[in-house]
């Protein structure tokens, strides 16, 4: 190599302030140049460069995502979000062939009885609900009591679980309810119903364990959608508007308080 | 300079049991111990520091903040690192996976910064080699050094470890002497252990805790000093004695009130801890 770059090129350069076309110069002169590449080298902001060393080691070490983390990057999910739903236990590929198999059960006695339409109304909110309950907790979270030690709020971490949880659990219920019998309002009337339950679980996880939580509100569910139709002697009255209009006034207030009650959520935490 | 943990006159009560009952002390920059059997309110009390439980009652200060509240509760943990008796793992993420989740739990959301803080504490453990290999497939010990790992995410300014040394062999619990011992020089390291080899290792500062009450609070020589002048040995086994066990030199070492005219030795921190708690200690002290 005949020339060399100035040194005011090169202190620009190693500032990181010169242009991009300059720069892309600079760097195709120093493929070639040993002697300008160690003037850059003395140049350098050593500590910035052993941070950025530092990163790309990283970057080069960290392992492959599993499955599931590379689904939910590939619909756009941040790769830390993707992260914290990767180690939910209710978004496993157990929890979802669990989920398939009890759907295909509910879908299965709706076609062997006409009042088996019932069980699938009445399990398909309950599949968010255990999700929900199974996002998080001390009882299904290995790494829960080094999360309450983080200090990222559990409160978020719970509602970014559940939200994950909510929309894989309903999906796979609005797909099942396409192979029901008859096309009918039974295949959306569980929707609302799911919302109002997995709220309501969570608005009630700020008093108690949501393990607990999801229990209560399963076995009130149950028992009130159980009488409603024995009275009607009938699987779909229950899930009519009257239904419909209370699993809304449930699911808002259930949403109001837990946006009032959240911080109580965080101190029991640390109780 | 005030101290980097305050604890005062803590209560802390589980249905009729009270597993701390006034305890007080601080601590500072170094490594202090807390040492006692089993139900004496060590892991309690390291849970209260965490932040992880509430006290009933009392006062803790950790870097100039107030643990019970809320607000600066968040800022603690900012601050704190904390490796709990039984960490619980994902087991299907690798040794990389699970340190870089702990990571997003400490508000490390960029990327890049992130996975070269993992690669740090990974490298400080000496697990870079297994940074790749799922945690079901490590053994006990290593599994333990993840979880230091994690504790050591954000160079915390206090690190709160409870029973690091459980279940490691001795090369194991060497390697973690090392690591907490060079972490305790700048920063303030609280840990809990049943071994008394470890806080005459690693710690300069004592505190033993016996039914949720501070029993004694001092340096090791100070716990040592406890049984100054009532640890001999002698060529049979003496009556009405502490304790006594039969040395490989063929001679007995006896703790407890010596005869007149006993051939009196230096004594360990295990004396002074046998004495301190007398039968409660058999068993745990190692």
């Amino acid at each position: 190599m005949s020339w060399h770059a100035a040194d005011a090129a090169l202190d620009t350069y190693s500032r990181g302030d010169c242009g991009g076309a300059q720069a892309v110069s600079i760097e195709a002169h120093l493929m070639n140049c040993h002697e300008c590449r160690c003037r850059v080298a003395r140049l350098a902001d050593r500590p910035h460069l052993d941070e950025v060393w530092r990163k790309i080691a990283g970057e080069l070490d960290a392992p492959v995502p599993g499955l599931v983390e590379r689904g939910l990057l590939r619909v756009g999910v941040s790769d830390h979000v993707a992260r914290l739903l990767a180690a939910t236990p209710s978004l496993r590929l157990s929890w979802f062939l669990a989920v398939g198999v009890a759907l295909a059960f509910a879908v299965a006695a709706a076609h062997a009885d006409p009042r088996g339409i019932l069980l699938f109304l009445v399990g398909a909110p309950m599949i968010p609900l255990a999700g929900v309950a199974a996002a998080y907790g001390p009882r299904v979270d290995p790494t829960f009591e080094i999360g309450l030690a983080a200090p990222m709020r559990s409160f978020r971490l719970l509602l970014i679980r559940s939200a994950a949880v909510l929309v894989s659990s309903a999906t796979f219920a609005a797909i099942a309810a396409f192979f029901l019998p008859d096309l009918n309002v039974a295949v959306v009337a569980w929707l609302l119903p799911s919302l109002a339950l997995s709220s309501s679980s969570l608005a009630l996880s700020t008093r108690m364990p949501p393990l607990a939580a999801a229990a209560t509100i399963g076995v009130v569910w149950v028992v009130a959608v159980g009488l409603i139709a024995f009275e009607a002697r009938d699987a779909i009255v229950p899930f009519g508007a009257p239904m419909q209009l209370a699993s809304l006034v449930v699911a808002g207030a259930s949403m109001w308080t837990l946006s009032h009650t959240r911080e109580s959520f965080e101190q029991k935490g640390a109780a | 300079m005030s101290p980097s943990v305050v604890v005062d006159n803590v209560e802390q009560q589980f249905g009729t049991t009270r597993a701390l009952d006034g305890v007080t002390f601080d601590a500072n920059v170094g490594v202090t111990g807390l040492l006692g059997p089993n139900g004496a309110g060590k892991t309690t009390l390291l849970r209260v520091l965490a932040t992880v439980l509430k006290p009933d009652r009392g006062r803790v200060v950790i870097s100039g903040l107030d643990a019970t509240k809320t607000g600066q509760r968040l800022e603690i943990r900012r601050r704190l690192g904390y490796m709990p008796q039984e960490p619980g793992f994902h087991r299907n993420f690798t040794a990389f996976e699970f340190i870089d989740f702990v990571a997003i739990l400490k508000e490390m959301t960029e990327r890049q910064t992130r996975h070269a803080e993992v690669m740090r504490v990974l490298e400080l453990t000496g697990l870079a080699s297994v940074a790749g290999k799922k945690i079901k497939a490590l053994s006990g010990g290593m599994r333990r050094r993840v979880a230091l790992a994690q504790s050591l995410l954000g160079d915390p300014e206090i690190l709160v470890l409870d029973e690091p040394t459980a279940g490691l062999d001795p090369e194991q619990r060497l390697r973690f002497r090392e690591v907490i011992s060079s972490f305790g020089e700048t920063k303030a390291v609280l840990l809990s252990t049943h071994q008394t080899e470890d806080v005459a290792a690693l710690c300069h500062h004592v505190i033993v805790l016996h039914q949720g009450s501070t029993l004694f609070e001092g340096t090791p020589r100070d716990l040592a000093d406890v049984a100054a002048g009532r640890v001999w040995l002698s060529d049979d086994r003496p009556r009405d004695v502490r304790m006594s066990w039969r040395t490989a030199e063929g001679r007995h070492r006896n703790v407890g009130e010596p005869p007149p005219g006993a051939d009196t030795i230096a004594p360990t921190i295990e004396d002074g801890y046998l004495l301190l708690l007398g039968v409660d200690a058999l068993g745990e002290a190692a």
